[in-house]
């Protein structure tokens, strides 16, 4: 995925009320849940996205003990959105 | 409109020439007291080399200071500011890879700091000797000398925490008397043997360039004429672009007349070798020697002074652009952008006068001197080029053929500089040490960026609002502000939104993230509001140009007065009653410490950056203290910092096999 790209998901994702998002990674293997964080880089393109199950601590996207539930997906791993 | 720091800095005024006078010529301007000793050495004194010395001299002032700086690179203006850092802020865009000139020409910038000092006080202190009854007293290299030139620097270093506002009303007049001196020493000798300006044809310094024996190494000594040439673009913000131009008239003629003096003095004083003798001094009539070693005292401690401060604005504009770890800056008087740094005052100190006793005399000083500064102009010249072409959009084929020019020239200073090198072991070192020290700190915070964790605000309004209401849960402040480094409008870091609501919840009335906003302009102060949630959830980003100190309580008080004035916000009083002993609002900064976690596991080279950048954080200043946060309440948080979480973990449980009786 793009980084340009990475702005207009983020734009539609977080204003869209469905939050449950399937993203398929180039190995196939298909993420879904919830973003609940993200990353940039120091030109502010967002490059990595955090993922969790929507069962897990939605607030957070943290566990009790502070470590971190779901995946961090690389931008240039994601094939395909779906929300 | 004007964004200068101070918009009648560029009117030309006889004060405004005199204050250019007194502040960015030192350094050029008390070259004479040693260049002419350098060319000359031991060698034998003759037409060949006396003429091609002081032609490339004056044709070195001519390209090197005259056209490139005071014509060409003094355009290159950031609001009225220069130096490397302006034109770096000015260019950055344009290239992706700048910041390493831009850290290097720092670096070599603030290296030049640590010789320029003792060479040019030395030089002055050493004049003493040719007093009648102190030669025998006063010998370069002699415990004495260096005794009262260590003292004059550590003098010099002491009184920097009480500003220089008082006395440096007279390094104006004081550098006037010294100039005119200079003319007029160089004049009277250029009277009794005017032949000497034929060596003002450039075919002496192509003749001694490439005739004399080894003369291609002479540019080492050549070049020390044009070292303080760099101090006049670093210090456009304070003099004006006029000024400097109009002053350098009068300093140019003084210096060029010196230099031929000394000359002219040197083609008839009727010996073979210099024999340890100072053409400087020895122009000089003897019932005038020792006023003139009292004003050459003078104009090299103001030339140190003016490199000192140079110092301090150069580490506290590498603190804003985040090229230096936060460190103590202090406003020692009320004039405006004066400032002391106690930390880099220490360390120009201890490398002056460990300079001083390393190398003894001024003599050997020169072979150390001029390295650095050879760099610092090869990085402004790359740095220019880019202003050039993209800024003033010149035409390819003329920045090219500036930089075939100037690179030339810039090389071959540096390469005649490099032969000294075994000479100047020590300077590389602490050259080492001031890069490292901005590589790290540049680079570490480019990947720990790249690691910290954004959220979108919107997904926690009404969570903002059952905390904020949520009576069960004790009051922690009224008014709630972190610091933010997320630029968006409507995100925030993830620790922030941690702090407020793992664990023990806090609860405000009003919750305010503060984003700091670094711009390329120097001068700059302006804020804007987002309002979140009315009167609940608030952020603000003050732009902040890279000259400005960042006193973000007194900021943030100004803001919300403004925003009280203007009945856009509710000043929220306290809601336990306490408010009629005082109406005042109670505000509490959060400031999060981040410490790199043990959980992290990195390539050799990130984890090294890291791990020192972590180190140099906890030498620098606290993130509240730098921010000015010491008013109001702050409570620090400790968060460790995960970059990468190790994933693979193989515990396995021991089942134990025999029974407890």
């Amino acid at each position: 995925m793009e980084t340009e790209f990475s702005e207009q998901f983020y734009e539609k994702y977080f204003n869209s009320s469905n939050r449950n998002v399937e993203i398929t990674l180039r190995s196939e293997r298909i993420v879904k849940g919830v973003i609940c964080g993200f990353y940039r880089n120091d030109e502010e393109h967002i490059i990595k996205w955090h993922i969790v199950d929507v069962q897990d601590g939605l607030v957070l996207g943290s566990d009790a003990f502070g470590y971190s539930t779901g995946e961090i997906i690389q931008l240039e791993d994601i094939q395909h959105v779906a929300f | 409109m004007d964004t200068s720091k101070n918009g009648n800095n560029n009117k030309v005024t006889i004060g405004s020439l005199l204050v250019a006078l007194g502040i960015i010529y030192g350094d050029i301007g008390t070259s004479p007291l040693y260049v002419f000793k350098a060319i000359i050495g031991h060698r034998v004194i003759n037409e060949q080399l006396v003429f091609g010395g002081i032609s490339c001299v004056f044709w070195t002032l001519v390209f090197q200071t005259t056209f490139k700086y005071i014509w060409l690179t003094l355009r290159a203006d950031n609001h009225g500011e220069g130096g490397i850092f302006s034109l770096y802020a000015l260019v950055r865009r344009y290239g992706k890879n700048l910041v390493i000139p831009t850290i290097l020409g720092a670096t070599t910038l603030l290296a030049d700091g640590i010789i320029t000092p003792p060479i040019s006080v030395a030089s002055a202190i050493e004049g003493l000797g040719l007093v009648k009854g102190l030669e025998d007293i006063v010998v370069p290299g002699n415990f004495l000398t260096i005794g009262i030139v260590v003292t004059i620097l550590s003098l010099l270093f002491f009184f920097q925490r009480f500003g220089t506002e008082a006395i440096g009303k007279l390094f104006g007049p004081i550098m006037t008397v010294w100039f005119a001196m200079l003319l007029v020493l160089g004049l009277n000798q250029m009277i009794l043997h005017p032949e000497i300006l034929k060596a003002l044809n450039p075919y002496y310094a192509y003749d001694l360039l490439m005739y004399y024996p080894s003369g291609f190494w002479l540019l080492g000594a050549v070049f020390l004429c044009t070292t303080g040439a760099e101090a006049l673009y670093s210090d456009l913000g304070h003099c004006g672009l006029k000024n400097i131009r109009l002053s350098w008239f009068f300093v140019k003629v003084s210096l060029v007349f010196a230099y031929l003096g000394q000359a002219a003095w040197l083609m008839h004083q009727g010996k073979e070798l210099l024999e340890g003798r100072n053409p400087f001094f020895e122009i000089v009539p003897n019932w005038f020697l020792l006023p003139s070693i009292i004003i050459a005292t003078l104009a090299t401690i103001i030339a140190s002074q003016a490199l000192i401060s140079g110092s301090y604005t150069l580490i506290s504009e590498a603190i804003n652009m985040n090229f230096w770890p936060r460190v103590l800056v202090r406003q020692p008087t009320e004039s405006k952008g004066q400032i002391y740094i106690p930390s880099v005052n220490a360390i120009l100190w201890f490398g002056c006068v460990l300079m001083m006793v390393y190398f003894k005399e001024s003599g050997h000083m020169e072979a150390a001197y001029g390295f650095s500064i050879t760099i610092t102009m090869m990085m402004t010249t790359l740095l220019l080029s880019y202003f050039l072409l993209f800024k003033l959009k010149w035409n390819k084929i003329y920045v090219y053929l500036f930089l075939l020019v100037f690179s030339t020239i810039e090389i071959s200073f540096f390469i005649a500089n490099v032969a000294k090198i075994k000479e100047r072991w020590m300077f590389l070192f602490f050259e080492l040490f001031i890069f490292m020290v901005m590589y790290v700190w540049y680079y570490a915070r480019f990947i720990h960026k790249q690691f910290v964790k954004y959220v979108d605000l919107g997904k926690y309004t009404q969570l903002f609002m059952e905390l904020s209401n949520d009576k069960n849960i004790p009051p922690f402040s009224t008014h709630l502000i972190y610091l933010t480094k997320s630029s968006v409008r409507h995100e925030i870091d993830e620790k922030i939104i941690h702090s407020i609501f793992s664990k023990k919840p806090k609860r405000a009335d009003v919750y305010w993230f503060l984003h700091i906003n670094q711009t390329e302009e120097p001068y700059t102060l302006s804020y804007d509001v987002s309002e979140l949630i009315d009167d609940k959830v608030i952020k603000v980003t003050i732009n902040m140009g890279f000259k400005i100190m960042p006193r973000t309580e007194l900021y943030f008080k100004r803001i919300v007065q403004d925003l009280v004035q203007r009945k856009e916000l509710n000043l929220h009083t306290r809601p336990d009653g306490s408010t009629k002993y005082n109406n005042e609002p109670d505000y509490k900064f959060v400031v999060i410490h981040k410490f790199l976690s043990v959980e992290n596991e990195f390539a050799i080279k990130d984890g090294l950056l890291l791990q020192v950048y972590f180190f140099l954080k906890r030498l620098g200043l606290s993130d509240e203290k730098a921010f000015g946060l010491d008013k109001s309440d702050v409570v620090v948080e400790q968060v460790p910092l995960v970059y990468q979480p190790v994933s693979n973990i193989q515990l396995v449980r021991e089942e134990k096999t025999q029974a407890i009786h």
